[in-house]
């Protein structure tokens, strides 16, 4: 009798312990160290191997959790538009990136300074982030970005400067180019926390309207099919995508992303840089990104660090059109070499080079383009296709402001905009 | 075909419900439980048989091992002297990984941003551990004198109670170190190292200090036992009262610090 309720407690609790251990081991990938390696540590030492395996071994299983749903679709409750979560209507979104941007600035910074041991960091920086639009932030690595980011956010100090902020403190959110989340909660639960997480004595009516929006948000980003999934599953790609569900539900009005596209496909690029788009119709969004096309996509406002100085900060479209080349690209059925040898010995041409059909001419002066380079090609007896003049892009005015050969000079008379 | 709302698939997430859910979804509480369990089951069996193991050992000509017959306050000594090493390196490794929230800086940004003060962020989980490790110790306590009772006769109540109290306001000790570490310390690793290291070592080494060798942490550490065959004296007041006074510290030093936690 003694011996039953002495050894009974010991014996079940030790066996399972173990049989929880070995169901855990075959069911969930293991880390650290290979699966048969950690079935002889939790039998080799009752209870401790068992122990570490579940700290240091137990890895996060890619399956589903709880209740399996119907595959969804997109949400009857919000098709045509995504008011749920904050997004303004597509037909807006449509609309002229200038037209949204407010000139009130709901960001501004004054001095701002944050200079590490190596001497790297931010150096007397102003920015100034509207209210509306997106304010898209470049410049090579190390030049400052994430530092200027991080301050913004309120998880960096600066060692000198301020922040004027228009909003709460808590209305500002940093979405990191790799995020994480708790691996053991759903896309689900992970988005609904972050969207509930400072509202407190929110009504019965309005936690329904939040989870609704939660819904929305994994429909947008491309993860209703995964809602139900822990994240410890997931990919990076897909890591980054509910980032950005958690910035749609979050309410904040200014949102900092950095590098939110480095782990997505093309299509995938595509559609999150659409609801960056989006967002910057009501809310402020900061765009950190080596993806120049990306920036020059979707931003209204461009702002350019090197060595931690804002070399640059002014309307996108102010930028492009003030560094526009006299440069036009000649598409030619035939002629091509005679006209270039013509071409380069002629002092308002100041550069040819050989292009896909035909040329491309860099000229002294915009009239020289429009009245003198026609004449030119009609005198060399070329056959024109197409004559077209060449828009500036911004990889071309950043590696114009920021490459290497470019002096300070060069750097600080950029018009239009506000050059540093 | 429609999406089923996520309404009737899950519950509202707050802060503490995402601590029970660390303390649930991670399986910790098992380590918490297990570790407990078996100490306070197997020590007084151990105890009890620990005579016949010796004996058993040393079957020689020229080695008598003589034990005297174990009491109760024996097999109760026993659980108390080993949950403080055994259970506090389970409660600091359980605690270091639930506090040590610098340690993945992308998951961090998101709670310093949403979460509106650090306190905020903290409070739960430091209430959350310090539960769960006041109750794995409560449970160890109950199964130790469970089986201490059948093994080796009632263990004193008083003395069993008081051991069981000052036990947890230990268990705590050690969570509330932790949590001072990994306010001062962004890895899970070195700040549990730094954690055990400081209730492991230090502490017991304070009780070489002229002064507090009776009245410090080191004296209180061991109270569990010692109670099991003494008096509760002045001096263990004072050294419950100075503990007491070190855990506020702690967990102001923590907080206070977290405020200047950057990423």
């Amino acid at each position: 009798m003694h011996a039953a309720a002495v050894w009974i407690p010991i014996v079940a609790l030790a066996m399972g312990f173990e049989a929880f251990c070995y169901v855990e081991l075959v069911h969930r990938p293991a880390r650290t160290l290979p699966k048969v390696v950690w079935a002889l540590i939790i039998i080799a030492q009752v209870p401790l191997g068992g122990i570490c395996y579940l700290v240091l071994g137990r890895g996060e299983a890619d399956g589903h959790d709880g209740l399996q749903h119907a595959v969804p679709t997109r949400p009857s409750h919000t098709a045509g538009n995504a008011g749920a979560i904050g997004l303004a209507p597509r037909d807006a979104a449509d609309a002229t990136r200038g037209d949204r941007q407010s000139d009130d600035p709901v960001l501004r910074t004054r001095g701002l300074t944050r200079v590490y041991r190596d001497g790297v960091g931010l150096h007397d920086v102003d920015v100034c982030v509207p209210a509306r639009g997106v304010y898209g932030l470049v410049g090579p690595n190390g030049a400052g970005k994430t530092t200027l980011l991080s301050i913004l956010a309120g998880v960096r100090r600066p060692d000198a400067g301020r922040i004027e902020l228009a909003t709460g403190r808590t209305r500002v959110m940093l979405c990191p180019d790799a995020p994480a989340f708790e691996p053991w909660l759903t896309a689900t639960e992970t988005v609904e926390f972050f969207r509930t997480v400072d509202a407190r004595g929110a009504s019965a009516t309005d936690r329904a309207e939040r989870r609704l929006a939660t819904v929305d948000a994994l429909w947008h980003v491309g993860l209703a099919d995964a809602r139900d999934r822990r994240v410890g599953g997931f990919s990076r790609g897909m890591t980054q995508r509910l980032g950005l569900a958690v910035a749609l539900t979050s309410g904040a009005d200014v949102l900092l992303f950095d590098e939110p596209t480095s782990a997505l496909d093309p299509q995938g690029r595509s559609e999150v840089l659409d609801l960056i788009n989006h967002l910057g119709h009501d809310r402020a969004v900061v765009l950190s990104s080596h993806i120049l096309a990306d920036v020059e996509r979707v931003a209204d406002t461009v702002g350019m660090l090197r060595d931690g100085r804002l070399v640059y900060e002014g309307p996108m479209r102010d930028l492009l059109d003030g560094n526009v080349r006299p440069s036009w690209r000649i598409h030619l059925r035939s002629g091509a070499e005679a006209l270039a040898g013509t071409l380069r010995d002629l002092d308002w041409v100041t550069a040819v080079a050989p292009d896909a059909n035909g040329l491309r001419v860099d000229t002294t002066s915009r009239y020289a383009g429009e009245t003198l380079l026609p004449a030119q090609i009609a005198a060399s007896g070329a056959e024109l296709v197409a004559f077209n003049p060449v828009g500036a892009d911004l990889e071309a005015v950043f590696l114009a402001l920021l490459g290497d050969g470019a002096s300070a000079a060069t750097r600080t008379t950029v018009q239009p905009g506000v050059a540093r | 075909m429609t999406a089923q709302p996520a309404a009737e698939t899950s519950a509202g997430i707050g802060r503490w419900r995402l601590e029970w859910l660390r303390l649930m979804r991670t399986r910790r509480w098992i380590a918490l439980v297990v570790v407990f369990g078996l100490v306070g089951f197997g020590d007084p069996l151990l105890t009890r048989y620990l005579g016949a193991l010796l004996t058993g050992a040393s079957n020689t000509s020229y080695i008598h091992i003589t034990v005297t017959k174990p009491q109760p306050s024996d097999g109760m000594i026993s659980y108390f002297s080993n949950i403080s090493t055994v259970g506090t390196l389970v409660v600091v490794v359980v605690a270091g990984l639930a506090f040590a929230v610098r340690a993945t800086p992308p998951l961090a940004v998101l709670y310093l941003t949403h979460i509106p003060s650090r306190a905020a962020l903290l409070a739960p989980r430091l209430a959350t551990v310090s539960v769960a490790a006041l109750a794995a110790c409560g449970l160890g306590s109950a199964a130790a004198t469970y089986e201490t009772s059948i093994l080796l006769g009632t263990p004193a109540p008083g003395a069993t109670a008081a051991g069981a109290v000052v036990a947890c306001l230990g268990t705590l000790f050690a969570v509330v170190v932790t949590f001072a570490a990994t306010a001062f310390v962004a890895s899970q690793v070195a700040a549990i190292a730094v954690a055990l290291v400081a209730v492991l070592v230090i502490a017991p080494l304070s009780g070489l200090i002229p002064g507090l060798a009776n009245i410090g942490p080191a004296a209180f550490l061991n109270l569990p036992a010692v109670l099991q065959n003494a008096a509760w004296t002045t001096d263990d007041w004072w050294a419950t009262a100075i503990t007491i006074g070190l855990i506020a510290l702690l967990v102001g030093v923590g907080f206070q610090r977290a405020r200047r936690w950057e990423l």
